[in-house]
């Protein structure tokens, strides 16, 4: 491989997402390239500066979660007695009217999609499913 | 005694089990919230944020594939919430790289300058944050996963729904740009 191509995966060669003859290649090179080295030795120095720097969140994180489900759940156990039974149904269709104008929408967490219009589209909020979820009273 | 593993708990999780979920979120949450955080700077949008990716992915649980990796699932739905959040606050004004550059340049030479390793971490993080705020959300989700949660290329394309070469290209464009404006305090210029 030439510099410039050396060039545009050197940091593919410090992720490790190179196959051993591409990272032999990148490696031979670096052995004699310093200005390859020193762009790699600057990004690494930066990104050891910055980024290792984010700070850990705290323990009672857990518990905050687990209130909110154990709150929600009780919100859901009590939802039929509480006379708002027949916002299910309008619920459920609103949702159903709210998918069918969004033909290319499914889940997003459970269905990686493979490209850039479906990284766009997954990223759209998920109230449709969120309602339905409501609706329905599911709980795994 | 051993601690569960990861598929034992999904499955009690997935029956209902909120201790086996518990310990499941004690796994996650460092890096579900330092995700959430690398994206939306915010620290307390980011404790929502991650509060919310765990609450649905309690509600999803029954329908989460077992052959599937749970993290990088979580990883997704936690990815997803964080660019609801910031689509919901909508364009604010960020300041540009270049004009964050040129406002921090004290902090950024005692943070990436010689000497850097004796920096204050939370100086360090506040301008990681700021730095981050400035990259389309995009290459900034991809550089996150990357640099702060050690995810491969192929873990990021499923995590964001994209192609390999899709990742490829943000981390590049990303890493330019900010290697091209910090060049002056961590060493040479164009990568």
């Amino acid at each position: 491989m030439k510099h410039d191509e050396i060039r545009e995966r050197l940091h593919e060669y410090a992720d490790g997402e190179l196959d051993a003859a591409a990272a032999a290649a990148v490696a031979e090179h670096l052995a004699e390239c310093s200005e390859c080295r020193a762009v790699l030795d600057a990004w690494k120095r930066l990104s050891q500066n910055l980024f290792q720097a984010l700070p850990a969140p705290e323990e009672a994180f857990v518990g905050r979660v687990m209130a909110r489900i154990a709150e929600e759940e009780l919100e859901l156990d009590r939802a039929p007695s509480s006379g708002g039974w027949w916002l299910v149904p309008a619920f459920a269709a609103a949702a159903v009217v709210s998918l069918m104008w969004w033909p290319g929408q499914t889940s997003a967490a459970e269905d990686p999609l493979s490209d850039e219009t479906a990284w766009e589209l997954s990223a759209q909020p998920t109230q449709a499913e969120d309602v339905l979820d409501v609706a329905a009273g599911e709980r795994p | 005694m051993q601690a569960p593993d990861e598929a034992e708990l999904i499955r009690e999780a997935r029956g209902g089990g909120r201790s086996a979920f518990a310990e499941l979120v004690r796994r996650h949450h460092p890096a579900v919230v330092g995700l959430c955080r690398s994206m939306l700077g915010d620290a307390e949008d980011a404790d929502d944020a991650a509060q919310e990716a765990f609450l649905k992915a309690w509600r999803s649980l029954s329908g989460f594939s077992g052959g599937a990796n749970f993290g990088t699932w979580l990883y997704r739905i936690a990815s997803n919430q964080c660019l609801d959040m910031l689509r919901a606050r909508g364009r604010r004004p960020t300041q540009s790289l270049d004009a964050l550059v040129e406002a921090e340049a004290p902090a950024l030479e005692k943070v990436l300058g010689a000497g850097a390793p004796a920096s204050d971490p939370v100086e360090a993080a506040d301008l990681a944050k700021r730095l981050l705020a400035t990259l389309p959300e995009e290459q900034r989700l991809a550089l996150v996963l990357r640099e702060t949660q050690g995810f491969s290329y192929e873990e990021i394309a499923e995590t964001m729904g994209c192609s390999l070469d899709s990742v490829k290209a943000r981390l590049k464009r990303a890493r330019e740009t900010l290697a091209k404006s910090l060049r002056h305090f961590s060493g040479p210029p164009n990568v």
